[in-house]
């Protein structure tokens, strides 16, 4: 297992690897996940067509290893599934 | 008419045929159009009422042995009364299955306990075999066969539709909005993977499960290479509704030595989403996984995929898992091992797919097992390692969570609904020489229709995992493994 910290932005809910239908957080929070390399967003709120507003990357973090991330602004947003 | 005449005008009717068919391979998925349609996947389903008990049931191949064995499985979790005034099988979330395991499963997905005897009388009961060959020798099925538009897997098709599912499509497990979530289980003859009807499989194809009838995803699921012919799926892509799963890049980058698993399913998910497999070719799910638990296994595991059950667990809304696991397996004696003759072509066949199908299902099985009993207490033990590294932030989130974890370890009963279990060794025999076939006799059926509710009962978990959904005691005693010897030996 891997352990992720997300600090920035605050307060909002995570998405992991394009699951949207269950958000972790909000942030700062701690996400375990599988050894390897992940995508991680937020979403702009709803109602309506939610965009990718926030987004940021692990890659290839080996078992054990925990790291801390912070995810950066996607300007403009960008549809979930582009 | 003399034969020559006759002949003359059936080659007539067989060429008109194939004209009128302009050549055409049917069509058996169609493409995502319009992403607002409700789509079957489980996070539209409604939850029951136990929300921190997770139930699955898993059904394996092996044609009517197996049908009759998961209905005597879900008779039997029907029998279990909840103080909700509920059954356990109206608590099953997740209902995975194969082949023979799939026609059971589907039926009840559609229609619960109150289908099974329907289920029972309209295709259990019914001798499939002479079915399925009297319409493939009839004169006007044998011209459209001569045709693309029609291939052997049609007959099961037609014959699941006339009997039982009466051309429905995944549309109406949607509109249900009900668990159990239902996932058929065919296989990528041409990956050797498993190939689960789920709509995030057919994203990746950009189709729409929906739009697809029920019975040409259990027949996919049961079709026994060479006997029947494979179900052949269109992949849509590259497609402008929907784009590429964003699970796909992150696995992408993942090295092999990382995670073995994610990465070789990304390899051949990658092919369906790039385009690049541009028919998939579906065999009898077996091929790949004859229990049906590949798929509940990623789910389990996964952080890729919705429902993502190792979050749910973290999160504390998953406390408790019931696990059944049916396997129908045959182990019928052979006479090969005492003849020096070499084997005959057909014998070699049967032989090299059904050790290949045995040798799936044993490794499967213990996956699923090591999962269950060993993997969730190793992972709150590391969860628990890395909250006591010294100056380590956020620790009672983690303590928190290394907690769940554990809880849902101690919390997991795994039953085996195996004719492995049988003790009395005649009596295992006799049930493991209960032929693969679409057509049983009503001895072996009534003995499978006990020893699926005995085999359950007598599992040393079952009753944790009656107190664990605080079942009533039952009505009547469930039927015991003696009694179902006693039913299947005078014929077997």
């Amino acid at each position: 297992m891997i352990f992720i910290t997300i600090i920035e932005p605050r307060n909002r809910e995570i998405y992991v690897n394009g699951v949207y239908d269950n958000p972790r957080g909000p942030s700062p929070t701690l996400i375990t996940l599988r050894p390897g390399s992940h995508i991680l967003q937020t979403l702009t709120p709803g109602p309506g067509r939610r965009l990718v507003d926030f987004e940021g990357s692990v890659d290839n973090v080996p078992d054990g290893e925990s790291q801390t991330i912070d995810l950066l602004p996607v300007d403009p947003p960008k549809p979930k599934d582009s | 008419m003399s034969i020559l005449t006759r002949s003359m005008t059936w080659l007539a009717a067989l060429s008109l045929l194939s004209a009128t068919a302009g050549c055409a391979y049917p069509v058996r998925n169609e493409a995502i159009v319009d992403t607002s349609r409700p789509t079957y996947q489980w996070s539209t389903l409604s939850p029951d009422v136990l929300p921190d008990t997770l139930v699955i049931v898993t059904a394996s191949g092996g044609g009517t042995r197996a049908t009759a064995l998961t209905m005597s499985v879900l008779r039997a979790m029907d029998k279990v009364r909840l103080p909700s005034g509920r059954s356990l099988a109206d608590e099953i979330d997740i209902l995975s299955s194969v082949s023979g395991g799939s026609v059971a499963a589907a039926y009840f997905a559609l229609h619960g306990s109150a289908g099974l005897p329907t289920l029972e009388k309209n295709f259990v009961r019914q001798d499939g075999m002479r079915a399925l060959i009297a319409q493939g020798l009839n004169p006007f099925s044998l011209a459209l066969l001569a045709t693309p538009s029609k291939e052997r897997i049609d007959l099961l098709v037609d014959y699941l539709d006339r009997q039982l599912f009466n051309n429905v499509t995944f549309e109406t497990l949607a509109a249900q909005k009900r668990r159990p979530y239902l996932i058929l289980n065919a296989a990528d003859m041409v990956e050797g993977t498993t190939f689960p009807f789920t709509q995030y499989t057919m994203t990746l194809l950009c189709s729409d499960l929906t739009t697809m009838k029920v019975s040409t995803a259990v027949a996919a699921s049961a079709a026994f290479p060479v006997a029947l012919s494979p179900i052949t799926l269109k992949n849509y892509r590259p497609c402008e509704a929907v784009g590429k799963p964003l699970w796909l890049k992150a696995a992408q980058s993942t090295s092999w030595y990382l995670d073995p698993p994610r990465v070789a399913w990304q390899r051949t998910a990658s092919a369906y989403a790039d385009g690049q497999k541009r028919f998939i070719h579906l065999l009898d799910g077996g091929i790949a996984d004859n229990l049906g638990v590949s798929e509940p296994y990623r789910l389990l595991t996964t952080d890729d995929v919705s429902p993502n059950f190792t979050q749910y667990i973290s999160d504390g809304k998953i406390r408790k898992i019931v696990f059944v696991m049916i396997n129908a397996r045959s182990f019928a004696p052979s006479d090969l091992d005492n003849s020096q003759a070499t084997p005959g072509v057909l014998s070699m066949l049967t032989a090299s797919i059904g050790s290949s199908i045995d040798r799936a299902t044993f490794s499967t099985a213990e996956r699923i097992r090591s999962l269950l009993t060993e993997r969730f207490r190793g992972m709150a033990d590391d969860i628990e390692r890395e909250a006591n590294r010294p100056g380590r932030p956020m620790r009672d989130v983690l303590l928190k969570q290394a907690a769940n974890f554990r809880t849902v370890a101690t919390n997991t009963q795994f039953i085996t609904v195996d004719f492995d279990a049988i003790a009395d060794r005649n009596c295992r025999n006799a049930f493991h020489s209960i032929q693969t076939s679409w057509a049983l006799s009503d001895n072996q059926l009534d003995g499978l229709d006990a020893m699926g509710e005995a085999l359950l009962a007598q599992d040393p978990a079952f009753p944790a995992a009656m107190r664990a959904v605080n079942a009533l005691p039952p009505a009547q005693p469930l039927k015991t493994v003696d009694q179902a010897c006693a039913i299947l030996r005078p014929a077997g």
